[in-house]
């Protein structure tokens, strides 16, 4: 059974003394930070990126997972307690969690988040093991046309699902390709687009891009609001579930772990759309449903264990194509090709270690966050009476320190500065950065792959239409853009959106 | 998370020869995403070969996308011409903080060969701090004080990163 050996094999890394301490440091470190509210997973990951430089690459992507976990479970925490998403994939959970907690319930929806989440976590786990080896040797028989036009639906679908306006996400995607390829052209080693800086000639600091976009951008923009944070009062009890619970919540975790399951994989989607979809189908569902809204267990379980298994199954294009579905993953390929590891679909085959150690890591991480969340909310809860200044000081501490131990270089802190204002603009104008962050990561790689399309059609554009993979890929993602500025579709999205 | 959320309708109206000159968040953007992909794709044809569809050169794909950029940015802006946009509020904007963090993050990049982390990251968390409101001198100098500590705590004794304490000036 390959299988079982393939799962073996990522054991014996994933349990190997350091990966385990790493993975514990990433989803504590990652609970933590998640848990302070204004600091979502995307900056969570990109402040603490340059931790991970001087590790192996399997320790790094199995913290950098880590963090991506715990980030998301603070998340559910403040939602829970706060009634303050600590990320979009948990905004439905504030909806009946933040009843359950005023009704005195705290104790059993965090329980609920958790336990479905666990649940969902090792069903997806499961799905990426199964799937990620079959679906690499589908993309080694992609000819660079086919690659070409996959990236161009990632894209599609990247623009699809952002917030706001199409034709401006459209632009910032088309701005993200151009940061990246900034620097030197690999084919003729000329440096290009670097308006005379020598410090341009490796290209934009993808890690000063990052937390500019993310960590000192979200800072700024919430300076704008004073903020002002209830803290539930008194200690959090009752963090078991009754079997009555357990039976409440056993199908929405089910119908949540296969919606969130299919919606990870689709490039664009992850864990929002799939917490979003799981709430939606349960609202229509559920024997509860009118209970829905107004503390229902089930408006907790079904988009916990969605997002939950979104975020992981969002991993199997990003390791088997090499190709990222969503901002997070562009962080996690940004840190690989950091590395030295190119991702894409030898690296099964190249690193089998890394790669199923990673998987089975990620199965290690989910029991670490239940058993770290539960006993320890409490914990969780003190942090959130942490004053706002305290956090935005050490929020440019920990960038800048992380920023220059990677490059030590002043540059690297002009475009920190830079990136960091510049997001903020865009953020102020209605501008969504995550898809800035896809195309800067694929930039590099869609104008190698149309060099050689067109090296091997000799000129001929035709070629993207002509071979069926690409076709059916370009098909998909013009369906995809022409719906959804359909204008009756265009209308229900701005309200999916808006019920955040 | 507040980066999330649906940014409120924005715009700026200035009067100008009695002539109402609009500027809502999707003229300026347009604007903006006109002049990145102007310069981009004008750049590209002026200093680099292109190349053609076959043997593409090093200016081929950018001077492409550029130019995408540039059209995208001009429809942008016209479909915020046609529509009517509401008044921004200057007065939310952080204009402290946008002013003192890049300049924080500036004076760390430049202390830290000269005069080490200590001091660095002292500078940058002391203009930070000030950038807040409600800040007084006395508690951003405890605030900085405290953060630098914690960060040199978890930085240089947690991961032993090798950045030095103290600069060269200073020894």
């Amino acid at each position: 059974m390959d299988f079982i050996s393939n799962l073996a094999l990522g054991f014996s890394v994933a349990l190997a003394a350091q990966n385990i301490l790493f993975c514990f440091v990433g989803v504590l470190g990652g609970t933590l930070v998640g848990v302070l509210p204004g600091v979502g997973p995307l900056a969570t990951i990109a402040i603490l990126l340059p931790v991970t430089f001087s590790m192996a690459p399997d320790s790094a992507l199995i913290m950098l997972a880590g963090i991506y976990y715990g980030a998301q479970y603070g998340g559910s925490t403040t939602a829970i307690l706060l009634n303050l998403p600590g990320e979009a994939s948990s905004a439905v959970t504030t909806l009946d969690g933040y009843q359950m907690a005023r009704r005195g319930r705290a104790g059993a929806a965090l329980a609920t988040a958790a336990l479905s989440s666990f649940f969902a976590g090792t069903v997806a786990t499961i799905i990426v093991a199964i799937f990620a080896a079959p679906l690499t040797q589908v993309a080694m028989a992609f000819r660079p046309p086919s690659y070409f036009s996959l990236m161009v639906l990632g894209l599609v679908a990247s623009v699809v699902l952002a917030h706001g306006s199409v034709p401006k996400a459209i632009a910032m995607v088309l701005l993200g390709l151009l940061l990246g390829i900034i620097g030197t052209d690999i084919y003729t080693g000329t440096t290009r687009l670097d308006m005379g800086m020598l410090e341009l000639a490796d290209g934009v600091n993808f890690v000063a891009l990052a937390i500019g976009l993310f960590g000192i951008a979200e800072i700024l923009r919430n300076l704008e609001n004073p903020e002002s944070r209830e803290v539930l009062k008194g200690r959090v009890e009752g963090l078991w579930l009754s079997l009555h619970d357990f039976r409440r919540i056993a199908m929405p975790s089910l119908r949540g772990t296969a919606i969130g399951s299919a919606l990870g994989i689709l490039p664009g989607g992850g864990a929002m759309l799939a917490s979003f979809a799981a709430y939606i189908v349960e609202k229509k569902v559920s024997k509860n449903r009118d209970e829905m809204g107004r503390g229902a267990i089930e408006g907790v379980a079904a988009p916990e264990s969605a997002n939950n298994a979104g975020s992981q199954t969002a991993f199997i294009p990003m390791l088997t194509l090499g190709l990222p579905s969503n901002a997070v993953m562009a962080l996690m390929i940004g840190a690989m090709i950091i590395q030295g590891v190119q991702p894409g679909p030898d690296i099964i085959l190249k690193q089998p270690d890394m790669f199923w150690g990673l998987i089975v890591s990620m199965w290690i991480g989910n029991l670490m966050l239940v058993l770290l969340n539960l006993p320890l909310v409490g914990l969780w809860v003190r942090f959130l009476t942490v004053p706002y200044p305290v956090l935005v000081v050490a929020v440019m501490a920990f960038s800048a320190v992380g920023i220059y131990s990677a490059s030590g270089t002043l540059f690297s802190m002009y475009e920190l500065g830079f990136f960091g204002l510049l997001g903020y603009v865009f953020m102020r104008l209605g501008c969504e950065p995550a898809p800035l962050i896809l195309g800067f990561i694929l930039g590099p790689m869609m104008e190698e792959q149309l060099r050689r399309s067109m090296l091997m059609s000799r000129g001929d554009p035709t070629v993207f239409l002509t071979e069926p993979i690409s076709l059916s890929f370009l098909i998909v993602a013009l369906a995809a853009l022409l719906l959804m500025t359909a204008p009756a579709i265009a209308r229900r999205r701005e309200e999916a959106f808006s019920e955040e | 998370m507040v980066a999330a959320h649906r940014p409120r309708p924005t715009g700026l109206v200035t009067s100008l020869n009695m002539q109402k000159l609009k500027l809502n968040a999707d003229i300026a953007s347009g604007l903006l995403f006109a002049v990145f992909g102007g310069w981009f794709c004008a750049t590209s044809i002026a200093g680099l070969a292109l190349g053609n569809a076959f043997r593409m050169g090093p200016g081929f794909f950018p001077a492409l996308v550029g130019g995408l950029l540039f059209a995208m940015g001009i429809f942008i802006a016209i479909k915020g011409w046609r529509a009517e946009g509401a008044m921004i509020k200057l007065r939310s904007i952080p204009w402290r903080a946008i002013a003192l963090f890049p300049i924080g993050l500036i004076l760390f990049g430049a202390v830290m060969r000269p005069l080490g982390l200590a001091i660095a990251l002292l500078t940058l968390c002391f203009c930070s701090s000030v950038a807040l409101k409600g800040m007084t001198l006395v508690r951003a100098a405890v605030l900085s004080a405290a953060i630098t500590t914690l960060c040199i705590g978890i930085f240089k004794l947690g991961l032993g990163l090798n950045l030095p304490l103290v600069g060269d000036w200073l020894r």
